[in-house]
């Protein structure tokens, strides 16, 4: 028997394990080199019960985490999952949740191998690994990731590894995704893939910095402490399994368990979309001349241009090119090439890889062509930037994404699976909580987003979050436990809906009244970055879902409406007339408001945008129009302007009802009209190509396409081609 | 849920002594020591939204819940495939429409203080509007209500104002009385089902108590409750008795697993309206304190049993614009019943399916004693469904039973595969009424370790409810709060203000519920309980305390230690966090005395071959599209160790078991049948 030299298998560093794989799949299309998964084929039952076991085990190790720990974000609203991974850092399997990390999490574990953990570090059994920086690996710094190695005797044979997006990371401004910080030292605590444990315990060092410098301590350590257990756990079950199955079978198995899902996947695109190209494009804002930062050149505000362009190949490769997006900028919302990878993951398990067996095979068949350095989603060569909030224009790219896959499904007859997302959310916090804690809060309580139109019917009213399948608001009364407010609406919000034959879902917007705090700072909303330009997510026909809104609300009197009994806010309604229906100040702060102080009884609104309507509304059936104004869920001037419906309210019967020849005559003068309005093609071309030679656009988005134009060829080419521009020309 | 059902079940029971119950029963009623009732009717009534109108007045801006329910709602017991994928997902029927629902302005925040006060004139607006549109009963249920009542109870105060005004009266429930427990849409879900469907319930075990107390019987009636206790039907949170039923199957499989040494099972019960599915692990069934049912939530603790609404009372339909074949929701219950008992229901059911498949022997229904019309039947399938179609009955009988079994057989699946469990590590015993007739299709393809049934499927929960014992669970609401390094006296003032005055109140309650129902309360076996917590956790174990009280501060680092020994043993050692110090936001207690169990004898086996006087004769049997020569089999003479090869049907009084073509049926030394 050879002297070990390398912790993996045989005696190989797990270096050498990695590099061998690339090579194998390089050299036969297969992972690992895998041209017949003859295990799993041979003897399919054994199989699916060995894929059962690891489930069960992350599906436990999951639960495991949310009773230990301390944080709404994971009891309430499970913002978390588990992954199971080959010593090179490959998802085998994970359990439910925030399934954006199957490629993340081990794009750490290959970044500690890159790294030569092996031999410079030590990866000894027993050891745990923490991690949180994006330009490792990751979305943003609140996802924070707990890893531990898997040994069999002395041998590495995999990693199990836990993420859970924390509350509180300590950044400059306030919230899990600060929007006031532009240098990577503002970002919040971060960690390097450290070793903070060993022999399965926690270092008190680590215990103690973390004490020090988090206000809400005791959650992030509860947290890791429910992470590990449940880290622990799943090890203790594959060793388990290992027992039952035998090393050699474990160690094929996985691998062919990848191989099988990536075939899988194939055969999945090959059956579910047309092949071709699909384009969509995003215009994200970055508003930051107001904030508060310390480097002056920050204080700007940008828009930049994210084209988005995927390829359905005819060998049933998907290939996802950026080719066009503008640069990176001094804000916290550059995102990182494995951020990317985030997004393409869980729009993947929701749309396509969804039965189950998903792993890192789902990814295998998919190509993104890296951003170009420099680019949004690329900034490499500043290392001091800050990347702590890449979700506010990955949400709108990734939605943008579904919105193409939609239109792919439903080109191929699949016309059920099409439908789209977009997202937005509130307010964020800082301040003493209704206990005297000084802590960053959330105020998104439990409002919730509507996504898209279905193909074949509306939208999940306030069921839709790209980040999660597991959509929930939580409860009222556990986050009025942790964040000083009281929750005074949870109404379905008319305005926040994309029209169409089917409608997207509504969303439930934030109302909220601070309560019991001695001092508040409010600020930057997390979530999207295209509320002031909406991205078009409607489809065939249907219109995108509303405008967000953040308003802060100040009561003149509060205390003397309570004591007449006059009506406090439970509606937001059209917020265009809110000034005039509401008893005080109304203060629009913008897409990202700036950190603002704000007192007891004020009342912070974010009304959350729903994604696209599908079809043409004036085609929406009349009778599904009367049911949704029945519940409130439409409006009168909407269902009459957008709807073309004419409804009149029942007094006697107390419903709505149709008045179908006023209904019949208003839908013909709308189809007259829009042939009234339309142009052709030509003039409206020559038309807009003439305000582009003249400039005549805003200054922000003249710069939007010069800073898109600096960076690629192709786009600057493609751009001028299509308006007839002289070549010499530039904008 | 009537008293002729179980007025009948009692003479069957009896019959097989050959005793006339109906003669005897003056003699028999005054020597029975507890009638326990177990069965889910009550849940029946919720799930196919029959049960009184009722109207909820929550809080203002909360009109919406049943509409966008929480979230979770529109994908909660699905698989994990399809958790992951969106398009699935769906809201629920609203539990009340929307216009029953009515907002009032007011507010208690979580220190229990009132931080808006209550727009009392809102409320009057609110009872009146709810009123003139005749609700039969009124559920409140207002954010924090379980920590302070006081707009909860003015609210009720309001409503009987009005009421009295108006000359109405509508029962009005507050969610701080009857389900005081964290979380606002379990708990107002949780309200609602007992205002629409428990209170109706009491009405009829009032009913039934009464005839059998006519007959002799001397206690009050008992029922199941969800946590797998027994208590008398005058027990205010009468909700926690909707899932009887199930569970007491669920009980009697736990009793079965210790005789047999079985470890994992599936447990599925299919009767007139619902299909449960539970679970036992290593031997004990899984506790729940918010349970999904029917895909919404409940702040219920109950033993692990999930519920789909399938049975074989369900109304088969064709959709008029999209021509599909529809099953259910809704059910024919018991009265009128199938359009085959010929008490005035039209519109076919599941069962007449099956009567006309030839699986149901129209002499044979609860033991002959119900003829069930077989061309009645037949013509309401032919005209309601056939013909709408253009094809032949039995295409469609066959598609039903096809249906309903997919429906059933995915639902086992979604139980197990959301917890990441295999039917491979697992045995399912089918229970009943309708079980053993479902049993073959909705197991086919899911590979258990094995599949049975017993002779008393039908009776299964009752057996299962009669295995238990008498036992009382109470739970209330405390603060106790140690801070990492608290001295002794503070654990000692903690322990005498917090929980000692708790532990004595449910003592309290306990013994005079004993008493009120007989019972030796000397004799009972009380154990206090804790939910602790490390500080800053949202979630806590159940602990049962290693003291009755606490008289020093070392009892209360006894009950710390044994809330320590528990999580270590769940979380691992390193998940310890005690410089976050220690919560105690809940108590409990348990009293329970034993009771006389059944026991289950082991008998020889025989022979493979089933006795001659077990052979019926034969019958036709519409299967695969044709029709077969069935056996027909009395289940009382099968013998542990015979043999059944499919096509078979077996018939007993109060069930049918069907062995499709292809399958073989065999009887154990315990009576179990499997199914292979």
């Amino acid at each position: 028997m050879s002297e070990r030299i390398g912790i993996g298998e045989g005696g190989k560093t797990i270096r050498q394990m990695m590099e061998e794989n690339e090579r194998l799949y390089l050299e036969t299309g297969c992972y690992a080199g895998i041209t017949e998964p003859h295990l799993l084929k041979e003897d399919p039952v054994k199989g699916e019960l060995f894929h059962s076991r690891i489930m069960a085990s992350l599906i436990a190790g999951r639960e495991t985490t949310r009773m230990v720990s301390g944080s709404p974000f994971v009891r309430e609203v499970a913002e978390l999952c588990l992954g199971i991974y080959t010593p090179e850092g490959d998802n085998i399997a994970q359990s439910t949740g925030i399934q954006i990390h199957i490629k993340l999490m081990g794009d750490n574990i290959q970044w500690m191998i890159n790294k030569n953990y092996e031999e410079e570090v030590g990866i000894n059994d027993g050891d745990f690994f923490i991690a949180n920086e994006p330009v490792i690996s990751g979305m943003h710094a609140a996802d924070v990731y707990d890893i531990l190695p898997i040994f069999w005797e002395d041998e590495l044979i995999g990693w199990v590894s836990t993420v859970i997006m924390e509350m509180d990371i300590g950044a400059v401004s306030p919230g899990l995704m600060p929007t006031a910080n532009v240098e990577r030292g503002t970002d919040g605590l971060k960690f390097c893939c450290e070793r903070i444990g060993s022999n399965d315990k926690l270092n008190r060092d680590f215990e103690h910095k973390i004490e020090i410098c988090l206000d809400m301590s005791d959650i992030f350590l509860l947290d890791r402490k429910g992470a590990i257990a449940a880290n622990i756990r799943v090890r203790e079950d594959i060793k388990r399994i290992i027992g039952e199955f035998g090393l050699d079978y474990y160690k094929r198995a996985t691998r062919e368990l990848i191989e099988e899902e990536r075939r899988n996947q194939i055969v999945r695109i090959k059956q579910r979309m047309v092949p071709g190209r699909y384009r969509g494009v995003v215009p994200a804002e970055f508003p930051m001349a107001d904030q508060p930062v310390s480097w002056i050149p920050a204080k700007r505000d940008t828009i930049r241009l994210i084209p988005i362009q995927m390829d359905v190949l005819p060998s049933a490769g998907l290939v996802l090119d950026f080719e066009g997006i503008g640069e990176w900028g001094w804000h916290p919302f550059n995102g990182t090439p494995q951020a990317v990878w985030g997004g393409v993951s869980i729009v993947t398990v929701q749309t396509l890889a969804y039965d189950g067996r998903g792993n890192l095979g789902s990814l295998l068949p998919i190509e993104v062509k890296e951003p170009p350095i420099d680019s949004l989603f690329n900034p490499s060569q500043i290392k001091k930037l800050a990347t702590s909030t890449p979700w506010a224009p990955l949400l709108d790219v990734f939605g943008m994404w579904t919105h193409l896959l939609g239109i792919a499904f439903y080109l191929r007859g699949f016309r059920e699976e099409t439908f789209n997302y977009r997202s937005s959310a509130g307010w964020q916090m800082a301040g003493y909580d209704q206990m005297g804690n000084k802590r960053p809060l959330l105020a998104a309580g439990t409002g919730y987003f509507g996504p898209g139109a279905c193909g074949v019917c509306d939208g999940v009213d306030c069921g839709g979050w790209l980040a999660t399948p597991e959509v929930d608001m939580g409860s009222a009364e556990v986050w009025e436990l942790f964040v000083p407010q009281m929750e005074l609406s949870h109404r379905l919000e008319p305005y926040s809906v994309g029209y169409g034959r089917f409608r997207s879902g509504l969303a439930v917007p934030t109302v909220v009244m601070i309560h019991r705090s001695q001092q508040l700072v409010g600020s930057g909303a997390l979530g999207t970055a295209s509320d002031g330009i909406i991205p078009n997510l409607g489809q065939f026909g249907g219109y995108p879902g509303g405008r967000r809104n953040n308003l802060l609300l100040r009561y003149d009197n509060l205390p003397e409406l309570m004591e007449k009994r006059q009506p406090l806010l439970h509606e937001v309604g059209h917020p265009a007339d809110l000034k005039d229906r509401f008893p005080g100040q109304v203060f629009d702060v913008g897409l990202i408001p700036v950190p603002t102080e704000i007192y007891e009884g004020d009342m912070l609104l974010s009304v959350s945008t729903a994604a696209g309507g599908l079809g043409d509304p004036i085609e929406r059936d009349p009778a599904w129009i009367t049911a949704d104004m029945d519940n409130g869920l439409t409006t009168e001037w909407q269902a009459s302007n957008i709807y073309c419906v004419k409804a009149r309210y029942d007094e006697e019967e107390k419903r709505w009802k149709v008045d179908e020849v006023a209904t019949r005559e208003l839908r013909e003068a709308k189809r007259k009209e829009r042939l009234s309005r339309g142009v052709p093609v030509k003039e409206w071309w020559q038309r807009y190509r003439q305000r582009l030679m003249d400039r005549d656009m805003d200054d922000k988005i003249l710069e939007m396409y010069q800073s898109s134009m600096r960076l690629s060829e192709a786009f600057t080419r493609e751009f001028k081609d299509f308006w007839a521009m002289p070549d010499d020309l530039n904008l | 849920m009537d008293w002729i059902c179980i007025w009948e079940s009692l003479k069957d029971a009896f019959e097989y002594w050959d005793i006339d119950f109906e003669k005897q029963a003056g003699n028999i009623l005054p020597g029975v020591e507890a009638i326990v009732y177990s069965g889910t009717s009550m849940m029946n009534v919720l799930l196919t939204g029959t049960g009184k109108k009722v109207g909820v007045i929550t809080q203002r801006g909360d009109e919406d819940v049943f509409i966008h329910e929480r979230s979770r709602q529109t994908w909660t017991g699905y698989s994990y495939q399809d958790v992951l994928h969106h398009v699935t997902h769906h809201h629920n029927r609203p539990l009340v429409p929307r216009r029953l629902v009515k907002g009032v302005t007011g507010r208690i925040d979580m220190f229990s203080m009132e931080a808006i006060p209550l727009y009392e004139h809102e409320v009057e607006r609110a009872v009146e509007e709810l009123l003139d549109e005749g609700v039969e009963a009124i559920a409140v249920s207002l954010w924090y209500s379980y920590l302070n009542p006081m707009h909860e109870l003015r609210v009720s105060e309001i409503a009987q104002e009005v009421m009295q005004r108006r000359g109405q009266q509508v029962p009005v429930y507050l969610s701080s009385q009857l389900c005081p427990i964290t979380r606002e849409q379990p708990r107002l879900n949780t309200l609602v089902l007992h205002a629409s469907s428990a209170e109706p319930g009491r009405e009829q075990l009032f009913g039934i108590e009464s005839k059998l107390q006519g007959s002799g019987y001397r206690y009050p009636l008992q029922i199941v409750l969800a946590h797998g206790g027994v208590t008398n039907i005058r027990y205010p949170r009468l909700y926690e008795g909707c899932f009887s039923g199930p569970i007491g199957g669920l009980l009697g499989v736990r009793y079965l697993e210790q005789e047999m040494g079985i470890g994992n099972w599936v447990c599925s019960d299919m009767g007139g309206t619902s299909f449960d599915v539970g679970l036992i692990m290593s031997g004990e069934p899984v506790m729940l304190r918010e349970v999904v049912i029917n895909r919404r939530l409940f702040n219920i603790a109950t033993l692990l049993m999930d519920t789909i609404g399938a049975g074989t009372g369900m109304y088969v339909t064709i959709d008029p614009i999209t021509r599909r074949i529809t099953v259910g929701p809704d059910s024919a219950g018991a009265d009128p019943g199938p359009v085959s008992y010929d008490m005035g229901n039209e519109v076919p059911t599941v069962m007449d399916c099956m009567l006309i498949m030839g699986i149901l022997n129209p002499d044979n229904y609860l033991g002959g004693k119900l003829k069930l019309n077989r061309e009645k039947a037949l013509k309401a399938i032919k005209e309601r469904c056939a013909d709408v179609l253009g094809v032949d009955p039995y295409y469609i009988a066959e598609g039903v039973y096809k249906l309903i079994n997919s429906t059933m057989k995915e639902h086992i699946r979604a139980v197990l595969y959301a917890r990441g469990f295999s039917p491979a590590d697992y045995c399912l015993l089918s229970y009943g009424g309708a079980g053993p007739m479902h049993v073959a299709g909705y197991t086919e393809g899911l590979p258990f370790k094995g599949v049975a049934t017993l002779p008393y499927a039908a009776a299964f929960s009752s057996f299962g409810c009669a295995a238990v014992d008498i036992s009382h669970r109470y739970q209330k609401s405390t603060t106790v709060m140690i801070h990492h390094g608290a001295d002794d006296a503070f654990k000692l003032m903690m322990g005498q203000l917090m929980l000692n005055p708790g532990w004595e109140e449910l003592e309290k309650l306990a013994q005079a519920d004993f008493v009120a129902e007989g019972l030796p309360w000397e004799q009972a076996n009380v154990r206090q309980i804790a939910y602790v917590r490390y500080g800053s956790q949202m979630d806590d174990i159940e602990v049962p305390s290693p003291v009755s009280r606490i008289n020093s501060a070392e009892d209360m680092d006894k009950l710390i230690a044994a809330f320590e020994d528990l999580y270590v043993k769940v979380y691992a050692g390193v998940a310890k966090h005690p410089q976050a110090g220690y919560q105690i936001f809940e108590l409990g207690l348990t009293a329970t005395i034993p009771k006389v169990k059944p026991k289950l004898v082991k008998r020889p086996l025989e022979g493979k071959d089933p006795p001659q006087a077990a052979i019926k004769g034969e019958r036709e049997v519409y299967f695969n599209s044709e029709w077969h020569k069935a056996v027909i089999y009395d289940m009382d003479q099968i013998r542990p160790g015979n043999e059944i090869e499919g096509i078979a049907v077996v018939e007993a009084p109060a069930t049918t078991f069907f062995i499709p073509p292809g399958r073989r049926a065999r009887m154990d030394e315990w009576l179990l049948i499997w199914l292979t």
